[in-house]
């Protein structure tokens, strides 16, 4: 059985979907965008009307039926949700019939399960951005995120602004997201796939805790986080700096939005990484105390706020510890309003009121209370 | 030479040869300079190598040299266009040194001169492809300047080219005073020269420091840094999760 996907666009014909069934009769079947489906006898296209031989996924713009052929077409497309079901018509008999009705049972025809990203939405908006659609803008961190291992643990920074372009959207968003009681992480990159990533793998890790009734470890995080980037091969953009403590001791990796890993020492990501790495390298060195690391990270992270136009405002700085953990929200804050007008603002009064008077609305409506079923209706 | 060959609606159409004679990408390029104002002076830091796109081709260029009496130049990018600069100053040096009039160039005018002479070709599109940093004293006046390979100049008490800019002048930003002494305008420069070994990828471990005082110009025997590399973590990565990475 072969499967096709045919669009026709046609404007005469008002974006009808068209399909062919059938063996020797052209059966034709129309479907409309809701899904209704009619059938037309073939008599109103000329015989001689052309499909191709298409694999499912992709897109025609006319075809021309091959006599005696039989095949089954496939009605999923993109406008269509992703199975339907064809009615017959009731009326309808014909030798064909059996045969026709074989195949329609499987016309809700569901695709074998896939496994890794799906990519057939990439064609559509390849399309779609040929046809002149302007796709929409995502909410970028341009940041700068640090983490570093003193001798007691990990201590992790980062900055609060988030950029649309060459706006600051976000003064003072929180990009240290928690993914584990004794591990955090922090996200540059677009911050929906940042949010929603360490959302998810915190999930997992907790229902895996449930499972095996011990404290996360923060390779597993890692292992988590790294195969879901890496099946996106990508796409999903988020650069992330995961830093913990567990039975094996304090850990640091940065994982790259493709899916690769470093374990290091000291780590920076995202846009003032340049800025905070060469802090790290200046001064960095093994055991240091926890005063002396949460100044070097403060210091790091300043770096990227000032030499970075995609990082600025605070400094939040989260240290992970055996057994203990402080979130630091906005430890320290060297962007602060410093001038704000003491006299405030005067709108000059444009119109002047003449009358007020309050109506209970409760008068004009008759509220009357249904039982459950009305909503049914 | 340019050859223009005029066609019909009356614009001059320059043909391949022309093109072949305008520079369009760098081949031998060398990485990035670091500078500062000191007590005394000016401070010049520069490595040795000469890159070949991604083969580190040679290890013994001098990319910082002397102009005239009062000023020090130091270039990053393409090293013809570096010898080209070099000969363009040499001539204006000595028609300068002709004149005999007791007085000579100062850094000031030579990095206007550099300024023009960088827009120009970049006006010509047909630039000369450097990031110059043009230092020196003149009278107990410090100065210190830069010229991008489009024209762009400005002077600064610290400026660096190339990945200088993103790795070394944060550190500037932070640690440069203006009454640095000798001994410490040296190690400020070392340090940003060994966060550029680290994290530059066509940085070599050959530098050389140039001093530009009242009295002259010296510039240091080539010399490496010394580098860190026993952090625990690249000893053993995998601590705990044997076998993964």
């Amino acid at each position: 059985m072969r499967c096709y996907r045919h669009c026709w666009n046609n404007e005469a014909r008002g974006n009808w979907i068209t399909c062919w069934v059938g063996e020797k009769q052209n059966e034709i079947w129309r479907m409309r965008r809701d899904g209704e489906v009619f059938w037309v006898l073939a008599d109103e296209f000329p015989v001689g009307d052309f499909v191709d031989e298409f694999p499912v996924g992709d897109f025609v713009d006319y075809g021309r039926r091959k006599k005696n052929c039989s095949f089954l077409l496939l009605l999923r497309f993109y406008f269509f949700p992703s199975s339907l079901t064809l009615q017959l018509p009731s009326s309808r008999k014909s030798s064909n019939q059996r045969v026709v009705n074989r195949k329609m049972t499987q016309s809700s025809v569901d695709l074998p399960p896939k496994g890794g990203f799906s990519f057939d939405l990439c064609k559509r908006n390849d399309m779609l951005k040929q046809k002149g659609l302007k796709a929409p803008g995502f909410l970028k961190t341009g940041t700068t995120i640090v983490g570093l291992i003193f001798q007691d643990g990990v201590i992790l920074g980062a900055d609060t602004r988030a950029t649309e372009g060459p706006i600051v959207a976000d003064k003072n968003c929180e990009k240290i997201h928690y993914m584990a009681p004794n591990i955090y992480c922090c996200g540059a990159g677009t911050a929906a796939d940042t949010e929603a990533v360490t959302d998810m793998v915190s999930s997992q890790l907790r229902l895996h805790r449930f499972q095996t009734g011990r404290d996360s470890r923060v390779i597993t995080a890692l292992t988590l986080l790294k195969k879901h980037l890496f099946s996106y091969q990508g796409h999903v953009s988020a650069a992330l700096v995961l830093g913990g403590v567990d039975i094996t001791g304090p850990h640091l990796h940065t994982i790259y939005p493709h899916g690769s890993t470093d374990t290091l020492p000291f780590a920076t990501m995202g846009s003032g990484s340049l800025a905070a790495m060469a802090v790290f390298e200046a001064k960095y060195k093994e055991g240091l105390t926890r005063d002396e690391g949460i100044k070097l990270v403060a210091e790091a992270i300043c770096s990227g706020i000032f030499n970075d136009l995609g990082s600025g405002s605070n400094v939040d700085i989260c240290v992970i510890t055996k057994g203990h953990k402080e979130y630091l929200r906005n430890y320290m804050e060297p962007n602060p309003r410093t001038y704000v007008s003491s006299k405030g603002y005067s709108f000059t009064k444009k119109t002047e009121v003449l009358l007020t008077k309050i109506t209970p609305l409760s008068e004009r409506v008759e509220v009357v209370e249904v039982a459950g079923e009305a909503m049914e209706e | 030479m340019t050859f223009t060959i005029p066609i019909e609606n009356g614009n001059e159409v320059k043909n391949a040869e022309a093109d072949s004679q305008r520079t369009l990408y760098p081949y031998v390029t060398g990485t990035s300079v670091v500078a500062i104002k000191y007590k005394d002076g000016i401070l010049m830091a520069s490595d040795m190598g000469g890159s070949y796109g991604s083969t580190l081709r040679y290890k013994n260029i001098e990319r910082m040299k002397a102009i005239g009496k009062h000023s020090l130049l130091g270039a990053s990018g393409e090293i013809s266009d570096l010898q080209e600069i070099l000969r363009y100053l040499d001539e204006l040096i000595l028609n300068d040194n002709m004149w005999d009039d007791g007085n000579s160039l100062g850094p000031k005018e030579v990095h206007n001169y550099l300024t023009r002479v960088m827009y120009n070709r970049r006006n010509k599109f047909n630039p000369l492809w450097n990031t110059l940093v043009l230092g020196g004293v003149k009278n107990g006046e410090k100065y210190l300047g830069m010229v991008s390979m489009i024209g762009v100049s400005f002077e600064d008490n610290h400026v660096a080219t190339g990945f200088g800019n993103h790795l070394a002048r944060p550190i500037l930003r932070d640690e440069w005073r203006e009454d640095l002494s000798f001994e410490d305008g040296v190690k400020l420069l070392e340090k940003c020269m060994r966060v550029l070994l680290y994290r530059d990828r066509s940085a070599i471990n050959k530098l050389q420091i140039a001093k530009m005082t009242e009295e002259g110009v010296t510039v240091s025997e080539p010399y490496s840094l010394k580098t860190f590399w026993e952090f625990s973590a690249f000893t053993n990565p995998t601590v705990g999760a044997e076998g993964s990475w």
